[in-house]
């Protein structure tokens, strides 16, 4: 009977359930957030934070795209590739036929690559990790063809005003990006915790034969998952060309990817699958731009942020795993 | 329960043979108390029978003396020693041998390497020495009775072949206990045999053996002692021969509702729901012809590796037939995928239950809402109060014991996993269903609850077709049971015709 009495009031216990996989990394957070306050007066000013939010923006996207494909417990390796290609493919045609056309073929040419991932995996059934570490070339590969190797520039005026109110403009107090970051978000917890499609990645990734056998189509599922994450790595791409408003070939080539695929670990996604979600990835995007926005304010060079990223990943993996074992 | 023998009294004293002593053994996990003060006490040379319903504590019992739980409270003492192992490798270098239910081997190494994996035989430089491996695992192979060469991938292995694997794996380091989970859940009659015979010599050299069955015949000429845990407490020890089945059940159960054999009522209406005609796969099951009638439990019985799985996957979609057809309520369908076996009206409850029957990862009213999430969408998406309400309806109603339906489905007991299981599809609009093995290594309570359930299902009008090798499950339910061995249907029984004898003759020697 105690199994009836509870559902009776399951609403509330649902909305009041704290998720404990998020209690490390927001604790990270917080205590963070304390020492460089402390450390730094430049810190905690409207400007600072309002920026951090900014260059979060596109990062938080990718890595919404990225978790849909650790909940299945995959990858997308291509994420990257696909942010230089956006750029160049936007600033080329904008060049000749202005920003709308060049934000539908910008985008379009990233939803396509996501979209030929999902074939590939979902279905002729072959690794994530290899279609899209083959993609992250051949993409890459494409963006340097397409520019000539080197930065598109010389967009047209009206045009490229409208293109850079999406990667660095305001609506009211409001910056564009956060606003479009928060909306992608928000359809993504929708879509995973609210829709079938969304429980069957989570089935999948948990055991994917169970799925099988329970009638999901896990073909159609996975090319979801990867039309999802190239998806939402195109609109980054669309954001960050907006922000240096030029199409650049090696706009993805840096650490963006492993920023995207490190962020979503920190938050407490399984690589495994079947755990995890949407806001445990925001938590993890707040932590890693949080510290490299602290760092640079402390004058701490790059390459030491690097180790120190670095070492945050693995504790936060290795925090899951005690999390896990204690159970 | 006056009528059976009580522990003497000098059984829980010191006795210098003792090799185990459990004394209050508690445990609890979130929500359930797993372990409430439980005594037990293993004696050198002797064969002791671990027995209980689904839940009743074996498997935590047996995973604390392995050393892969720890216990809140109470006293573990190796030969009057007291011991608390923090690793599994503590105690197996103590001499516990464990042989779990769940087979852990690596399907991707040779057998020699699975059965040394931990405690590799080395030459100079650390090395592997493959040649000492290989001996000494064929050595084990042969007192095991496995045929098959060492260096065989375990891959290649049925389960039948597996557990012998798993057994010889056991027996690699000297043991000073050893402890079997349900061994021959998966073995075929001569391996069972051979099994006993090797539990007896090891016995006779000294080794404790703990041995969990549900098969109750089993126990009766190997065992010299059994233990009986109910609800977590010990129901108490007795001498094997001072137990019969009834009385064994009536411990289990805790009153004696099932001592009786479980008797269903036909209801076998005439439209044929389910029809298979030559159906066929070279080398798996041939020309294998029937039909099954709405509200008809039909059982297909035979031999481990007789094609009865393969069947029941091809009909599901998992596999395609090479020629012949399958019917249902009298149209041809050929699935290619289970997602349009389960469009068609099919439901299989698979063997391997936690393969391919539950996620353990998933919350319980997850896995139950999974084939039928469609049904849950509103407006604002899926409805999870709606799947949670679904699933605490069938959890009632199928007695599943668990704290909350957002339990994962791991943290359940086999028992309750397999009517997870059956919750899952009972839900389907599915007219045939099908069952493979479906009350393997459950409890006899929850194995009568099953039974029931199915003969309702069959009452409902649906069809029932059931693979098992369980003969007294084979005359409990069928109405007509069909024998298959090497991959052909070689006799088939009504309920005039059926009997146990009959059977075995039927599947042995055709």
């Amino acid at each position: 009977m105690a199994v009836i009495s509870k559902s009776s009031d399951s609403r509330r216990s649902w909305s009041l359930r704290i998720d404990p996989a998020v209690v490390g990394p927001g604790l990270a957070l917080i205590l963070m957030l304390a020492v460089y306050s402390v450390a730094s007066p430049h810190f905690l000013t409207v400007q600072n934070i309002t920026n951090v939010f900014v260059q979060s923006a596109p990062l938080l996207i990718l890595a919404t795209g990225q978790t849909f494909a650790l909940l299945m417990g995959g990858l997308d390796l291509s994420q990257g590739s696909i942010v230089s290609l956006v750029s160049v493919v936007t600033a080329g045609v904008m060049i000749n036929y202005g920003i709308a056309p060049a934000a539908v073929a910008g985008i379009a040419s990233g939803v396509v690559v996501g979209i030929i991932n999902g074939f590939l995996i979902g279905r002729f059934r072959i690794q994530p990790f290899i279609v899209t570490l083959g993609m992250l070339y051949m993409i890459a590969g494409a963006a340097l063809v397409i520019s000539g190797g080197s930065t598109v520039f010389g967009l047209p005026r009206p045009d490229v005003d409208i293109f850079f109110w999406f990667g660095g403009g305001f609506i009211g107090p409001l910056p564009v990006p956060l606003v479009i970051a928060a909306i992608l978000l928000t359809v993504a917890y929708f879509v995973l915790a609210r829709t079938p499609i969304g429980r069957h990645i989570y089935a999948i990734g948990g055991n994917e034969q169970v799925a099988v056998m329970s009638g999901v189509d896990v073909g159609r599922t996975k090319i979801f998952i990867y039309f999802v994450s190239g998806t939402f790595a195109a609109i980054a791409g669309f954001l960050l060309s907006g922000r240096v408003i030029s199409g650049q070939p090696l706009l993805g080539a840096g650490d963006l990817l492993l920023q995207s695929i490190g962020a979503v670990i920190i938050g407490g996604t399984s690589i495994f699958g079947g755990r995890g979600g949407v806001f445990r990835t925001l938590l993890g995007v707040l932590v890693v731009t949080f510290m490299v926005n602290g760092l640079n304010l402390l004058a701490i060079s790059t390459f030491t942020q690097q180790v120190i990223v670095g070492a945050i990943i693995i504790l936060s993996a290795w925090l899951n795993a005690l999390r896990r074992g204690s159970r | 329960m006056t009528a059976v023998a009580t522990v003497p009294a000098n059984r829980f004293g010191i006795a210098p043979d003792e090799v185990l002593s459990v004394r209050g053994l508690r445990k609890t996990f979130p929500g359930v108390v797993a372990l409430g003060g439980v005594d037990f006490s293993l004696h050198r040379g002797e064969v002791h029978a671990l027995l209980g319903a689904n839940g009743a504590g074996k498997s935590t019992l047996i995973k604390i003396v392995a050393g892969l739980y720890q216990c809140d409270s109470g006293e573990i003492r190796l030969n009057g020693a007291p011991v608390a192992f923090g690793s599994t490798a503590e105690a197996a270098r103590a001499g516990i041998s464990v042989i779990y239910q769940d087979f852990a081997l690596v399907p991707d190494l040779s057998v020699a390497e699975n059965i040394f994996l931990g405690s590799e035989k080395t030459a100079k430089f650390g090395l592997i020495d493959r040649r000492a491996t290989h001996a000494e695992a064929r050595r084990l192979l042969d007192l095991v009775g496995a045929p098959f060469p060492t260096t065989t991938f375990v891959s290649e292995l049925g389960s039948g072949q597996r557990q012998l694997v798993e057994i010889a794996k056991a027996l690699r380091s000297e043991a000073k206990i050893l402890i079997l989970d349900e061994p021959t859940a998966s073995l075929s009659h001569a391996e069972s045999e051979r099994l006993f015979a090797l539990v007896r010599h090891l016995a006779a050299s000294g080794v404790g053996i703990v041995y969990v069955s549900h098969r109750l015949e089993e126990i009766a000429p190997l065992v010299q002692w059994v233990t009986v845990l109910r609800d977590g407490l010990s129901a108490g020890t007795f001498p094997a021969e001072s137990l019969d089945r009834s009385k064994i059940i009536a411990l289990i159960t805790g009153d004696e509702r099932h001592s009786g054999r479980y008797a269903r009522e036909t209801s076998a209406l005439d439209a044929p729901a389910f029809e298979v005609n030559r159906l066929t796969r070279t080398g798996e099951f041939e020309d294998v012809t029937f039909t099954v009638r709405r509200g008809e439990i039909v059982v297909i019985t035979g031999l481990v590796g007789a094609g009865r799985t393969e069947f029941l996957e091809t009909v599901f979609g998992l596999r395609h037939a090479e020629c012949g057809e399958i019917r249902l309520a009298g149209k041809a369908i050929a699935p290619r995928t289970p997602r349009e076996a389960i469009a068609a009206g099919l439901a299989l409850i698979p063997e391997d239950r936690r393969g391919q029957g539950i996620s353990v990862v998933m919350p319980v009213y997850e896995n139950i809402a999974l084939p039928i999430l469609h049904r849950f969408v509103s407006r604002f998406g899926l409805a999870i109060r709606q799947e949670i309400a679904h699933a605490e309806g069938l959890i009632s109603r199928l007695n599943i014991r668990m704290p909350d339906a957002r339990t994962p489905a791991g943290a359940l007991s086999g028992g309750n996993q397999q009517k997870v299981v059956l919750a899952k599809w009972l839900s389907t609009d599915a007219t045939v269903l099908l069952f493979d093995e479906p009350t393997q290594g459950v409890d006899v309570a929850a194995k009568y609850e099953i039974y029931g359930l199915i003969d309702r299902l069959a009452a409902q009008g649906r069809a029932i077709l059931i693979v098992s090798s369980d003969l007294e499950e084979v005359l409990a339910l069928g109405d007509r049971a069909l024998a298959m061995r090497a991959g052909r249907i070689v006799a088939e029984f009504d309920s005039l015709t059926i009997s146990a004898n009959r059977i075995v003759e039927a599947i042995t020697h055709g």
